[in-house]
């Protein structure tokens, strides 16, 4: 039970954040892939411009969807086919991108793609945090899960939602020992922060 | 505490929204990438530091280099 003193510290983060979601909702987009049938979400991206160059951040995983699908991606106004070059984490002879320690990709998205985007859809540099992370830190995490879609076959569109919530970063030592449980290298734990969930908004 | 299946939010943004002296930035910004979750007993995500990202960029893209922010 959360004394009121604590109720009220998350009810003025809780504003605190909300504040920031707009410039987070504008630059996540949600993937989906192409299906015979109808389009099938896939996963969450983050758009970024550096200079006049245009791209979306995204997992390995998700981005190879496209060897058999194609993909799109929701902007602001209508589906965009998501297409340009991709650039993933590399996979070693035998290994699948489930055990790819990184599983990131990035897309350099082509003209076709980006006259559909505008620019208020990308963050520039000037929004990264590429500085050391410390630990015990609160993190905002946004994206699109696929039990917050609404199928309107009526209207032959499917609505998504932003999720956002507040994550807690955690020391590696604990990342370490649940990896370590699922026989996963330690080379991973290297470059990944480990983080508790919890459901925020 | 209930959370939501987390499936298709891979590769949605991990997003710094506090200074290390624990006052709010004025504007979030990107520190990872969304990669992974799991819900064996608290829910817990996997997110990949972006400089991983921008190392991508930056070895694809040296005319990006002075742009980008330093690796560290």
């Amino acid at each position: 039970m959360l004394e009121p003193a604590d109720l009220r510290a998350a009810a003025l983060l809780d504003s605190q954040v909300q504040e920031r979601l707009p410039t987070v909702e504008r630059a996540t987009a949600p993937i989906y892939r192409d299906e015979p049938s109808r389009p099938v979400p896939s996963g969450s991206a983050v758009m970024l411009r550096i200079d006049d160059h245009r791209f979306a951040l995204t997992a390995a995983h998700v981005a190879d969807n496209s060897a058999s699908f194609p993909l799109y991606i929701g902007s602001s106004t209508r589906p965009v086919r998501l297409s340009g070059t991709k650039i993933a984490t590399k996979l070693k002879p035998g290994q699948r991108r489930e055990d790819d320690p990184l599983d990131v990709a990035v897309i350099h998205l082509d003209g076709e793609t980006t006259r559909y985007l505008r620019d208020d859809e990308f963050i520039d540099v000037s929004q990264i945090d590429a500085g050391p992370l410390p630990e015990d830190e609160i993190f905002l995490v946004a994206g699109y899960p696929g039990t917050r879609r609404r199928d309107i076959p009526t209207k032959a569109t499917l609505e998504v939602t932003l999720y956002p919530f507040l994550a807690c970063s955690r020391p590696r030592a604990a990342y370490a020992r649940v990896r370590r449980n699922q026989r996963i290298s330690s080379s991973w734990v290297s470059q990944r922060s480990a983080c508790g969930a919890r459901e925020y908004g | 505490m209930i959370a939501p299946d987390l499936d298709e939010m891979s590769g949605c943004g991990v997003w710094s929204i506090f200074h290390s002296s624990g006052s709010l930035l004025d504007g979030p910004r990107l520190a990872g990438l969304f990669t992974e979750w799991h819900r064996d007993g608290v829910p817990w995500i996997v997110a990949t530091r972006i400089d991983v990202a921008l190392a991508a960029i930056r070895a694809n893209f040296p005319e990006l280099q002075s742009m980008l922010p330093k690796a560290n």
